[in-house]
């Protein structure tokens, strides 16, 4: 399939890019690695007039550490993300979300900041950005907002993300030693999409559970958070029984769209599996078991 | 140069492939990588119905959009022959479309962004009809019928010129073919039989999913040839069939195949793109190129034949099997190509890999408005494969004999000629089981792993073993079986070899090198091979039924030896030998006995040919291996060789999740004689790789006529992660007729694989599973199901 004829423009700046952004009146498309907007372009589910090509701005690229929180720069590869010392040390969960990622080959241009800001419920970076409670910050023309990545997700494809807004930045906390995380992504095959995936964070005092996110991937409209679950382990000494009882809440919350890779009922199960294995993990780590 | 040079050989070596570098390089120049100058580029407007009466086609915005040299639909090619293998099948549809791949017009325009955007111009009023997705539903009286009508020209008959091949008359029912055979009597069989078992078996569209897509350029010259550059396996054959659509001479018809990136079975028949290109190079006298999109291809190229197989089978007490017998029912899509013609192949294993008395076979191929299946690697044997050595686990199981035992007490040996008249000349069936059982640890695992079963725990394990067995010796399916050869000698010493055999990447023209070595004594490197210009090279029939190296190399060893006597008659001459006291080695001649040095075979070369008898262009054909056509009943000795495996397939299986993960698996393949060992390493593991894809990761999902998953996001293959070790043994059984020794294997190794994994997944959890592919969703449920039972 060849896609429709668009302009493309590839602006040196993130201003120059808000400017055509606002200029283009919600006609435009983002491009970032590409790997979902060119096959939606190429099955003419999206016919952008333009095409802003934000891969040549030097500002939308790395990570740094400011105080208790990590900054992303939305054009920073999966692959970048896989390699970063920093990450590896201070916030290793992302970093083990990343291998679960397609391939090889699409972690190169693939990218943090398109995998978010596509709004796709299949994507793996969503629940993870739930769970770790990141903030996005989005410019326009008109300025900036940080918004929480709690609030970001209102549909599939649909995000608080305006017509003329660029996600340029991500926010990631610091996880504090003693953090226990997981990431458990079933799937067919290497390189697919999730059936089904939990991730889970989560700190532990004694043998208590302090606090806890537990996130959803590709079961739902959205990326899912268990609030239930959360709230049923928190304060607790998480043992097997409530592990299980954790597993049905999320499995509650659970909306999946029937496609290749089951059925709605599959679907929940694995969703309820990855949450059993995700909060088991994590609290082994949390414990310096793992 | 020493003096003495040691006789040497290249066969069993590993040799790496003569095109490795350019395609290893990215050099290779595939048919997307080919212009002709004043090309024009083709587009197919595809029918957006399942299954309608086409009432109006408009195309005159189409044609009114600059850079549109034009726009074709069927009344534009009154000429048009059906095509297929049942000639059931127009190229540009009439009146009506009975899939969504149907075609109905097609654009040739300066550019494919012009081409693409006049489909979007062409305009198509539909009538719809009732849909036929279901064959069982095929079969059943009111079903909508797919052929009712005759079609065929433009439909009249008066407009068929006599001597033309007659259109395609329709048919009063969906039945497209039918199959029966029979050996012995089967009541008898089940009346001797202890235990007897009957499981329907569900087989499910898979695709071929070559790299390089399907395309050709189409030219005709101002004397009004065509030469088309074209990725077909069979180029001979289709010549002849391209001239009966056309109703051109054959001779005016010329062949080129580029490089091609995958074949697979898939490029054994002619599909309606191809003479649609050629309509439109001839409607706009410019060479046209049609190339398909990646998602055009897995919507409009062949699939493997989807089957639904009952088969009921029984043994004795002591391991005896009594009987078989299957029904079968295959989905022929709404035309006619080779896949409605598997049962050839499916029979062969019912009836005979395995020594059972008494069998009965019938298939039904039936029309639906699904895609139309094709050839597919391995022909129905893997569909056949996957019943017979499940039912054979079930049978020993069911007797309390360990399955090895089972196998070894019923399987062929050399020298057998079976009921349907297969002769094993070679024959190392039993060495492939025994060697692959005790190179993987089959039998104490499979025991193990049994015992294991009931202990709680999310992960287990499972091994199980299949076998096959597969044509190796050519097949004779066409008139002949043949294939032709010219080589011949510069004064040089390098060796043009020209040979009617397609290179698909399986390695063909290296082996082919390889055996020319064998008998010229000179270097690899000295060998050029020329076999993909039908003008220049010589017929043979094409490449299927793992036959080229065993045909195309014995044409190659006949011209070859033609070479050799004559070198050896000049060269005794000069030195004043016999012939027989001389022998070629390393690029010279030298005396047999002791390998002393007595000339440059260059300069003997040169000095033939100053001399006026030299001729050093040699043919020769390997046209009739000693094979047999089926009669009417099927029965014949259709190969001259016969390939045998057995493959063990160890797995772990995520009882929580359904994920099945291939962690071993190990073969023993009868392949006669090994003579490139690089290439039938790769061939083993590549067929293992694509065995793996069809028992669990790919499926075309085919909904209502729908293919809904023509893309690899959804439509997944196996890759690098997920591929077992794999451990190959060669069986070397040095069959008699076969080049060096060697028999075929092209299609041999992605046969057993589902088979083998059902068994092991069996072992493993106890649950059988009947219906391919084992996806999570299908395993889970399947264990969840029998948890549900035993509780």
């Amino acid at each position: 399939m060849i896609p429709p004829s668009f302009s493309y423009r590839a602006p040196a700046t993130v201003s120059e890019a808000l400017a055509l952004l606002n200029e283009s009146d919600g006609e435009a498309k983002v491009l970032a690695g590409g790997h979902s907007l060119l096959p939606m372009m190429k099955f003419r589910f999206a016919e952008p007039a333009l095409l802003i090509d934000i891969g040549r701005i030097p500002e939308l690229k790395g990570i740094r550490q400011v105080g208790n929180r990590i900054h992303i720069g939305a054009m920073t590869t999966e692959n970048e993300l896989l390699e970063s010392a920093l990450l590896k040390e201070k916030c290793p969960l992302l970093p083990e979300v990343v291998r679960w990622i397609a391939d090889p080959q699409v972690r190169n241009r693939g990218t943090i900041g398109g995998d978010i800001a596509h709004g796709d419920p299949a994507n793996d970076h969503p629940a993870t950005m739930r769970a770790l409670e990141a903030e996005f910050v989005l410019k326009s023309a008109d300025g900036e907002r940080v918004v929480a990545a709690d609030d970001f997700y209102l549909g599939t494809y649909y995000t608080l993300l305006e017509a003329n807004e660029l996600l340029t930045e991500i926010r990631v906390p610091v996880l504090p030693p003693g953090t226990g995380y997981a990431y458990k992504k079933l799937k067919r095959k290497t390189g697919d999409f999730a059936i089904a995936a939990a991730c889970v964070v989560l700190s532990l005092t004694g043998d208590k559970c302090e606090r806890i996110a537990i996130t959803l991937t590709n079961v739902g409209p959205t990326p899912l958070r268990a609030e239930t679950a959360e709230k049923l382990l928190t304060g607790k000494a998480i043992d097997d029984q409530l592990v299980e009882q954790a597993a049905q809440l999320a499995m509650e919350i659970c909306d999946p769209a029937e496609d290749l890779r089951g059925d709605k009922e599959y679907k929940i199960h694995m969703a309820g599996e990855m949450t059993r294995r995700a909060i088991r993990e994590a609290i082994d780590r949390a414990r310096g078991r793992k | 140069m020493p003096e003495v040079i040691e006789k040497d050989t290249l066969i069993g070596k590993r040799i790496t492939k003569l095109d490795a570098p350019e395609k290893a390089g990215g050099k290779t120049r595939y048919i997307h990588d080919l212009n002709v100058p004043g090309q024009l580029y083709g587009k197919i407007l595809r029918s957006s119905r399942v299954h309608a009466l086409i009432k109006k086609i408009d195309t005159s915005k189409a044609r009114a959009l600059p850079g549109v040299h034009a726009v074709i639909t069927a009344a534009d090619v009154p000429y048009q022959r059906p095509i297929g293998v049942a000639k059931d099948h127009l190229p540009l549809k009439t009146d009506r479309v009975r899939s969504l791949r149907d075609e109905i017009a097609a654009v040739a325009a300066e550019t494919p962004e012009i081409a693409e955007a006049a489909l979007k111009l062409i305009e198509v009023e539909y009538e719809d009809l009732p849909v036929l997705t279901d064959p069982r539903e095929a079969l059943k009286p009111g079903a909508p019928l797919i052929h009712p009508e005759p079609h065929g020209a433009d439909g009249k008959p008066e407009h068929l010129k006599p001597g033309m091949p007659v259109a395609y008359a329709g048919k009063p029912d969906n039945i497209a073919m039918t199959f029966d055979y029979g050996q012995g009597d089967v009541a008898q069989g089940e009346r001797e039989s202890d235990v007897v078992l009957e499981h329907t078996f569900r087989l499910h569209y898979v695709t071929h999913c070559c790299m390089g897509v399907s395309g050709i350029i189409a030219e005709f010259d101002p004397s009004g040839n065509l030469l088309m550059y074209s990725n077909t396996q069979v180029p001979f054959l289709h010549k002849r069939e391209f001239a009966e659509i056309l109703d051109m001479d054959p001779a005016r018809i010329r062949i080129i195949q580029p490089p091609i990136g995958g074949g697979f079975g898939s490029k054994l028949d002619i599909y309606p793109f191809e003479p649609i290109t050629v309509f439109l190079a001839k409607a706009t006298r410019r060479p046209v190129k049609l190339v398909f999109t990646r998602e055009e291809e897995f919507l409009a190229s062949p699939t493997r034949q989807p089957v639904i197989l009952t088969l009921r089978s029984g043994c004795r007490k002591d391991g005896t099997l009594t009987f078989r017998t299957v029904e079968t029912l295959h989905d022929n899509g709404a035309y006619t190509s080779w896949g409605a013609t598997t049962p050839f192949v499916m029979m062969q294993t019912i009836s005979s890999l395995y020594r059972v008395s008494h069998c009965k076979y019938h298939t039904k191929a039936v029309y639906t408005n699904n895609p139309y299946a094709g050839s597919f690697r391995g022909y129905g044997n893997l569909q056949a494969t996957f019943a017979v050595e499940s039912h054979m686990d079930m049978l020993a199981e069911a007797i309390g004999m360990d399955p090895l035992e089972f196998r070894l007490k019923n399987a062929q040996d050399p020298g057998e000629v079976t009921p349907q008249g297969m002769h094993f000349k070679s024959c190392g069936f039993k060495d492939c089981l025994t060697t692959a059982a005790r190179a993987s640890d089959y039998s104490a695992k499979r025991r193990r792993y049994q015992a294991e079963q009931a202990r709680p725990g999310r992960f287990k394990r499972g091994i199980g073993m299949a076998s096959m067995l597969h044509v190796g010796g050519g097949a004779k399916i066409y008139p002949s079986d043949g294939c032709g050869t010219i080589l011949k000698m510069d004064d040089f010493g390098a060796v043009t070899l020209l040979t009617g055999a397609s290179e698909i990447g399986q390695g063909s023209e290296t082996v082919l090198a390889q055996l020319v070595c064998e008998e010229l004594g000179v270097p690899l490197s000295a060998v050029r091979v020329i076999n993909n210009d039908t003008e220049i090279t010589p017929w043979d029939v094409g490449v299927h039924a793992s036959r080229t190296t065993f045909i195309a190399g014995n044409s190659a060893i006949g011209a070859a030896r033609k070479a050799r006597a004559k070198i050896l008659a000049a060269a005794a001459g000069v030195a004043q030998m016999a012939p027989e006291e001389l022998d070629l080695r390393a690029g010279h001649i030298v005396e047999a006995r002791t390998g002393k040095m007595v000339m440059s075979l260059p300069k003997l070369l040169r000095q033939l040919h100053f001399n006026d008898k030299a001729e050093l262009v040699m043919t020769s054909f390997y046209y009739e291996p000693p094979s047999k056509h089926q009669d009417k009943q099927f029965k014949g000795d259709v190969s001259a060789a016969y390939a045998w495996a057995t493959q063990v397939v160890e797995v772990e299986v995520d009882t929580d999740t359904g994920i099945v993960r291939l962690l071993k698996v190990t073969g023993a393949h009868d392949v006669g004689r090994v003579l490139n060992r690089l290439g039938i390493e790769g061939q083993i593991e590549g067929g293992i790789v694509m065995g793996q894809g069809y028992a669990l990761t790919e499926e075309l999902m085919v909904e209502n006529g729908v293919v809904k998953n023509p893309a690899f996001r959804d439509y997944k293959l196996v890759t690098a992660p997920e591929i077992p070790e794999m451990e190959v043994h060669f069986i070397e059984t040095m069959d008699g007729e076969g080049p060096q020794g060697a028999k075929g294997v092209g299609e041999a190794p992605a046969i057993c694989i589902a088979a083998a994994t059902a068994n092991a997944i069996c072992n493993a959890t106890g649950v059988r599973i009947f219906e391919l592919p084992f996806t999570p969703e299908k395993v889970y449920r399947a264990l969840h199901a029998a948890r549900k039972e035993a509780a």
